[in-house]
């Protein structure tokens, strides 16, 4: 039979030459050049070698988007079906331009990196752009690199047009994407596919934010959001168009059809609706995916320190404050992103800065040493009248480490102690009474709830390595067992502690990173030790345990020393938020309502500078509870503006 | 994955490995097993040289699963360019009964007078072109092609493969250069009609997406018109909002025709070359004051006359027409030149 017109008639071109053929059109689609490479056929193979080769050929073909690539060669990831199930959807219905709504916790960054990693193993995009929140550009980085193997460059302010268009893989924040210098340069270059993440940001039209991600040229984009619309449905009207101009027609047609007069928030002809919105989003959510988990349980103890670890984190306090005060009022402590040699706090960082600001200085214990008289520590003091003008200023991120160290353990706090010690004489007495100090009040209380556990699996978190080290001889000298687990075990070390902690350890003491990607369901009770500053991170470190597949409750007990900045965190988190009540990811919702909040950690320090005495640290904490009940309000009534738009039967 | 495709893995996997000189011991329905592969082997596949082998994913050492990189990873144990391989035929069967009447059952010439002079016995070279195809566009699509010409004739055709055919056997055959330009537009015309289907759905999906894109501007555009927006008072500002609508629709479309845009490649895998016997059929053409001779051949493996080329598409065609300098011409291409 003949064959219909052929647009793929190639030209003449010579054996030897790769076979080309001018563009050409058919039925409107445009047809590029035949690519081929040049013809030479080399080894005289054997048919054996030749079958092979066919058969070869012929399972590559196999893989259909039925077999995923991505989900090889993982680092700690746990992907979970309704995931996978997306994954496929987005490729084959999707075609890679997708508003990602799942709700909250259901881990829509997994999904759009599974997608992204796709892609790209597939050969089916090169270059990748992804637009987040500026707090989140590390994480994002650091995720992609370590736990899918996809490294990217990190868009920087001194980025000039040849750095755009030659990075093949970037993470941007989008405040720096859309500033007057980069818009037009991000905007230019041509991205094959382009993740937005927490893409609520950009609902508005009139915003810079909304003009970027409609100004990019791209062929596939992923929008994410837990909450598509906030306030009322032109939101994700606007969404929408970013996503598929049109789909939704224009702003007055969508209103005069789905939107209620009079109360924006109120949708119509919700089946149509919902039809149009399912040929252009995914949602899951909890009770479509079925994971309902068992209830967590939080409790709090703030111990009472002991007179020395009162009177060192009384007094260190207080240097901490002088040190921060400016020589003249102009000068601020340096802020985190302009120090120089040291890295922004994200995966691990607590340690590592640590490390970094103790700076290779060797510590020998003096036991038994006297405890420092207070006339010391008050002389001391008095030696502050002035402010340190011949000091360098503490910058954020050593007082952020400082102050978390102190939240931690006294052990934990001495190496920072001794580097402060090196630059300033006046810190000698706090180092000595550290020194001084081998135990932690909240030691007492670890025991003591260990013991009413016994027969039960226990995960301990601390910040520290030397406070896991610490907790680990303590327990040792109890006789109680213990298995250590750190990010910096190797994956054969960390697979047989996991193995010890389930077969034989009753406790399992975990840093930050710990383990991530391993099942530790058969374990329901967690300790915190300690506590990060984020919320982010305490909610990973109980998603440890409370997660798919826990079938009993979940029991968090959480130590601090009472006064300290972690009890009034947890106070704030606890009492307003209700925070371990919340489902996964709501926290993060909720702080992203507040301003600056998705940075929690940095207001938490802020906090802290800004305040000039324990009354005043209260009330800014109480202005902080505020905003978060504000926050969560906010949320409260987007969640129900959600149900309403898309029911617990949408799928 | 099915238990079948596991089997074809497992076997490909197994051929290809112990080719290269490794020893394995792998029970046939066993998960996994252990390899002993040659140093280079090792090396190309990326694993130690004492591996456990597995078809399961989740398990350590070297994993033959389609999601695992052992595909792409094998394909490195091939040399990067195409292979190639001959074989020839001894001895085949040739009718031996005059071939007028064949002739005249198998052909039509519409407009030339064909005598049959004779057949002779002769030796043929078939090439067998094997391509990975590929269209990328908004989707992709892939398949392996095979095309076979015969070399003189030049004119595709559906033989079976030599690798079956156990007279075939390795040969050194002459130095000649395969003509890769006839193979790659036969190529064209098979993936054509194979990828039909897809291209008609991106069309489709195409219009469909474009209509959506132009309803939408256009309506933008009548919304900043005087008429429909009171709001907009000066004259000015309407046109460059007018003016700002138009060149963001000309860049969506664009971006659109982009994203839809087919951009075929076609990768040679292989030639496998096949020199066996075949009876040449030589005939005179007579058109007008014109006369010229030509060759067809009787196919010793199909038992059948094999068709001529078009000259001017190369199609294969029973029905011969031929232009005014006496090459010939498919029905098509006889009717498009009329
Ligand atoms: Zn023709």
């Amino acid at each position: 039979m003949e064959p219909p017109f052929s647009w793929w008639n190639m030209s003449a071109a010579t054996a030897h030459t790769p076979v080309v053929r001018n563009a050409k059109t058919l039925g409107g689609i445009s047809v590029a050049p035949v690519q081929s490479a040049p013809f030479t056929a080399v080894r005289h193979l054997d048919t054996a070698s030749i079958r092979l080769r066919f058969e070869l050929e012929r399972l590559k073909l196999l893989r259909g988007f039925d077999e995923l690539l991505c989900l090889e060669g993982l680092h700690g990831v746990e992907e979970m079906p309704h995931q996978i199930d997306t994954v496929r959807k987005v490729l084959r219905y999707f075609h890679g331009r997708v508003l990602l709504a799942d709700e909250v916790g259901l881990g829509k960054t997994i999904e759009a990196a599974l997608l992204l990693r796709e892609y790209l193993l597939r050969g089916m995009v090169k270059r990748v752009l992804i637009l987040v929140p500026s707090p989140l550009t590390g994480r994002w980085r650091d995720e992609l690199a370590g736990k899918f193997g996809l490294p990217f460059d990190l868009a920087t302010s001194g980025w000039d047009s040849r750095h755009w268009e030659q990075s093949e893989r970037v993470v941007a924040s989008i405040a720096l994407a859309k500033s007057r210098r980069h818009f037009d340069l991000c905007a230019a270059a041509p991205w094959d596919l382009v993740i937005v993440d927490e893409a609520h940001h950009c609902k508005n039209r009139d915003t810079r934010n909304w003009q970027l991600v409609n100004a990019l040229r791209r062929r596939h984009i992923f929008l994410l959001t837990a909450t598509p619309v906030q306030n009322n449905l032109i939101e994700l009207y606007n969404l929408l168009t970013l996503l598929e101009p049109g789909h939704l027609k224009t702003e007055a047609d969508f209103k005069k059809k789905f939107v209620t007069r009079g109360n924006p928030r109120d949708p119509r002809n919700r089946r149509v609706l919902r039809d149009l919105l399912s040929q252009v989003m995914v949602r899951n959510t909890r009770s479509l995916v079925n994971i309902e988990l068992p209830r967590r349980y939080a409790q709090t103890f703030a111990i009472t320190a002991g007179e020395d670890e009162s009177r060192l984190y009384r007094h260190l306090d207080s240097y901490l404050r002088w040190r921060c005060r400016p020589a003249s009022a102009a000068t601020n402590p340096v802020d985190a992103d302009t120090a120089e040699g040291l890295d922004t706090p994200d995966m691990e960082p607590q340690t590592d800065v640590l490390a970094t600001i103790a700076g290779g200085v060797v510590y020998h214990p003096q036991e038994g040493q006297a405890t420092v008289p207070e006339s010391r520590l008050v002389a001391m003091e008095e030696t502050w009248s002035h402010p340190p003008d011949n000091l360098p200023l503490l910058h954020k991120l050593q007082l952020n480490s400082i102050l978390m160290a102190a939240g931690s353990h006294p052990l934990a706090l001495r190496p920072a102690l001794e580097r402060l010690g090196l630059q300033d004489h006046r810190a000698a007495p706090l180092l000595e009474l550290a020194r001084g100090l081998e135990e932690s009040a909240k030691e007492k209380k670890l025991l003591e709830l260990l013991g009413k556990n016994r027969g039960q699996k226990t995960l301990v978190f601390a910040n520290f390595r030397i406070t896991l080290d610490r907790v680990a001889g303590l327990l040792e000298r109890h006789g109680i067992r213990s298995v250590s687990f750190t990010g910096s075990l190797s994956q054969m070390e960390k697979e047989l502690a996991i193995d010890d902690f389930k077969h034989d350890a009753p406790v399992m003491l975990c840093s930050d990173s710990g383990g991530e990607g391993f099942n530790l369901q058969f374990c329901n009770t967690l300790i915190n030790f300690d506590l990060p500053w984020n919320p982010m991170r305490i909610e990973q470190r109980v998603g440890r345990v409370h997660r798919i597949g826990q079938t009993r409750e979940v029991f968090v007990f959480n130590l601090c020393t009472r006064g300290s900045l972690e009890d009034k965190i947890l106070t704030v988190l606890n009492d307003k938020l209700r925070m371990f009540e919340l489902v996964v990811g709501e926290v993060g919702s909720i702080l992203g309502n507040t301003e600056n909040g998705e940075d929690f950690e940095t207001l938490v320090l802020d906090l802290w500078m800004k305040s000039k005495s324990a009354d005043d640290l209260d009330a800014a904490f109480a202005n902080l509870g505020d905003a978060l009940l504000t926050a969560q309000a906010d949320y409260l009534k987007t969640k129900q503006l959600d149900d309403a738009l898309f029911g617990e039967d949408y799928a | 994955m099915s238990t079948a495709m596991t089997q074809r893995l497992r076997s490909f996997a197994v051929d290809l490995l112990e080719q290269q000189g490794a020893l394995l011991e792998w029970p046939e329905h066993e998960e996994s097993g252990l390899a002993v592969l040659p140093r280079s082997t090792a090396a190309l596949l990326e694993c130690p040289d004492s591996v456990p082998i597995t078809a399961t994913p989740t398990q350590a050492g070297l994993v033959v699963n389609l999601t695992s990189p052992f595909l792409e990873r094998a394909e490195k144990i091939f040399p990067a360019a195409a292979s190639e391989l001959s074989l020839k035929i001894d001895t085949l069967y040739l009718k031996k009964s005059a071939m007028d009447e064949p002739v005249a059952r198998a052909f039509a010439f519409p407009n030339a007078r064909v005598k049959v002079l004779g057949a002779s016995a002769d030796r043929v070279e078939y090439h067998y072109w094997h391509f990975a195809a590929m269209i990328e566009s908004d989707e992709r699509w892939e398949d392996v092609v095979t095309v076979v010409l015969n070399s003189r004739s030049r004119v595709p055709l559906d033989l079976p493969d030599p690798l079956n055919n156990s007279d075939a056997c390795a040969a050194v055959l002459d130095d000649i250069v395969p003509d890769i330009t006839i193979a790659g537009r036969a190529a064209g015309g098979i993936i054509t009609k194979k990828s039909g289907p897809f291209v008609q759905r991106l069309e489709q999906r195409m219009v469909r997406d474009l209509k959506r894109l132009k309803d939408y501007y256009h309506a933008l555009l009548d919304d900043a018109s005087p008429v429909r927006n009171r709001r907009v008072v000066d004259v000015n500002q309407q046109e460059s909002r007018k003016l700002a609508v138009k060149l963001e629709l000309d860049r969506k479309i664009a971006e659109l025709r982009e994203r839809y845009m087919l951009r075929p490649s076609l990768r040679l895998v292989a030639l496998v070359r096949l020199d066996m016997p075949a009876l040449a059929v030589k005939l005179n053409v007579q058109r007008r004051d014109g006369e010229k001779q030509i060759t067809v051949f009787w196919n010793a493996l199909i038992k059948t006359l094999e068709p001529l080329a078009c000259d001017h598409c190369g199609a294969a065609t029973f029905s011969v027409h031929f232009a005014t300098d006496i090459t010939t011409r498919c029905a098509a291409c006889a009717r498009r030149e009329d």
